[in-house]
């Protein structure tokens, strides 16, 4: 046998395979003739050595259906990804459609539904954050109001109301540093929980490489941060400072008491101020000449 | 040998044939060892599953005025020869155990029911 019978032989053997195939498995065989016609053997005996048109075809075909085996006997769902489906399920999924495209709505509806709900929570968790810093904010700010009340206790020589005004001035600012500092902390758990959820996520769908690409620089930041927080000098400053914070807020509590049981334990102590025609009492006690207060008519001005 | 097996040993054997670069059909062949019994008709459609895999990758290059194909392992073809490799103590262990079993004297079983 020559080459080109060979060739027809093995081609015509090959007729159940698509064109591409066929030929890229005949070329194979040609190549193996000539790889050994270039070592010197003759024509006839090179095709003589290789596998004969049928075992060669034989061999081709069993590989080749073995594969379309394992191709049609995957599941519904990954033949309908590739869009490998027996005409009849074909047919099945578009009669059926009124029945799964309502389901598939359903499942949607569903899942925005969820989706609503989670980010309605996540917005929640947010304002309450939000809530703890206004808080600590206000509580840092009504300070210096507070301490006003005390120079006016001062002026006026109103003792019982200096000092609930003391011990007022001191729990905002002891308690405001304290209520800032859990709400740092409370920010901080919650921005790590997202970035950790969002990782988990992007982890899911990233490729490899980026996967490995990213956590180095995470380790990174946290080391960062670590170091900040472990410089021994600026932590023991921070725990000395919310320590007396501790020691003002206790101090402001017993300086409101003290105020209370000067007054007489008279509750009028805690209304702070009543103006009414023309008038003023701080804490139930009537001020002669209002208009000497340090910054009353700027007080005024803010309050009205 | 059983032909599972065989099968596996054959696609090991095709790769290392590239282990060292780049090779072509007919070398290959040459290369294989005799004991495994390879015919040439088993070669391509052990190259194409290869090639399925993506443990090798081919190229088309000009050789005596004719085009010739080479083929060369990948990372995943690298790695699975590995792979392989790693797994010939295990295959030891099995090839002994067997081989323990069947030759070890027989158990004496002792009746107890009586």
């Amino acid at each position: 046998m020559n080459i080109e019978e060979y060739e027809s032989q093995l081609t015509a053997l090959l007729q159940s395979l698509p064109e591409k195939e066929r030929e890229e498995a005949v070329a194979f065989y040609l190549e193996l003739i000539a790889d050994r016609i270039d070592e010197g053997v003759s024509e006839e005996e090179a095709v003589g050595s290789v596998p004969s048109p049928g075992e060669a075809a034989q061999a081709i075909i069993v590989e080749h259906a073995g594969k379309s085996d394992r191709h049609t006997s995957d599941g519904f769902f990954a033949r309908l990804k590739r869009r490998d489906l027996k005409p009849l399920e074909w047919v099945a999924l578009v009669v059926a459609s009124p029945l799964w495209l309502t389901l598939l709505l359903c499942a949607f509806a569903i899942a925005v539904a969820l989706a609503a709900v989670l980010f309605t929570l996540y917005l929640c968790v947010w304002v309450l954050i939000g809530c703890i810093w206004i808080v600590g904010a206000a509580f840092l700010l009504s300070m210096p109001l507070t301490l006003l009340f005390v120079i006016w206790g001062l002026q006026t020589g109103n003792a019982p109301y200096l000092l609930v005004n003391l011990g007022y001035s001191l729990i905002f600012f002891g308690g405001g540093a304290w209520v800032l500092k859990a709400a740092l902390k409370v920010t901080r758990i919650f921005l790590t929980w997202q970035k950790g959820i969002a990782g988990r996520f992007s982890r899911h769908h990233e490729p490899e490489e980026n996967r490995t690409g990213e956590n180095p620089q995470t380790s990174e930041g946290e080391n960062e941060a670590t170091v900040e927080i472990a410089t021994p000098k600026s932590t023991f400053l921070r725990k000395r400072f919310f320590r007396i914070c501790w020691i003002l807020v206790l101090v402001g509590l017993a300086c409101v008491l003290a105020g209370f049981m000067a007054s007489g334990f008279d509750w009028r102590i805690f209304t702070n101020m009543h103006i009414s025609h023309g008038t003023m009492s701080l804490a139930g006690v009537q001020v002669a000449d209002p208009s000497q207060l340090l910054f009353f008519p700027l007080f005024l001005l803010t309050v009205i | 040998m059983d032909a599972q097996l065989k099968r596996g040993f054959l696609d090991a054997c095709v790769l290392a044939a590239m282990a060292h670069g780049e090779s072509y059909g007919y070398q290959i062949i040459k290369d294989m060892p005799t004991s495994l019994g390879m015919g040439e008709s088993t070669l391509y459609p052990l190259l194409k599953r290869l090639e399925t895999k993506g443990l090798i990758k081919v190229r088309k290059a000009e050789h005596n005025g004719r085009l010739r194909k080479y083929y060369s392992l990948t990372k995943k073809g690298q790695d699975a020869l590995a792979d392989f490799l790693d797994g010939k103590q295990e295959i030891n262990d099995v090839l002994t155990y067997v081989e323990h079993a069947v030759h070890a004297p027989a158990p004496q079983l002792s009746d107890n029911k009586d």
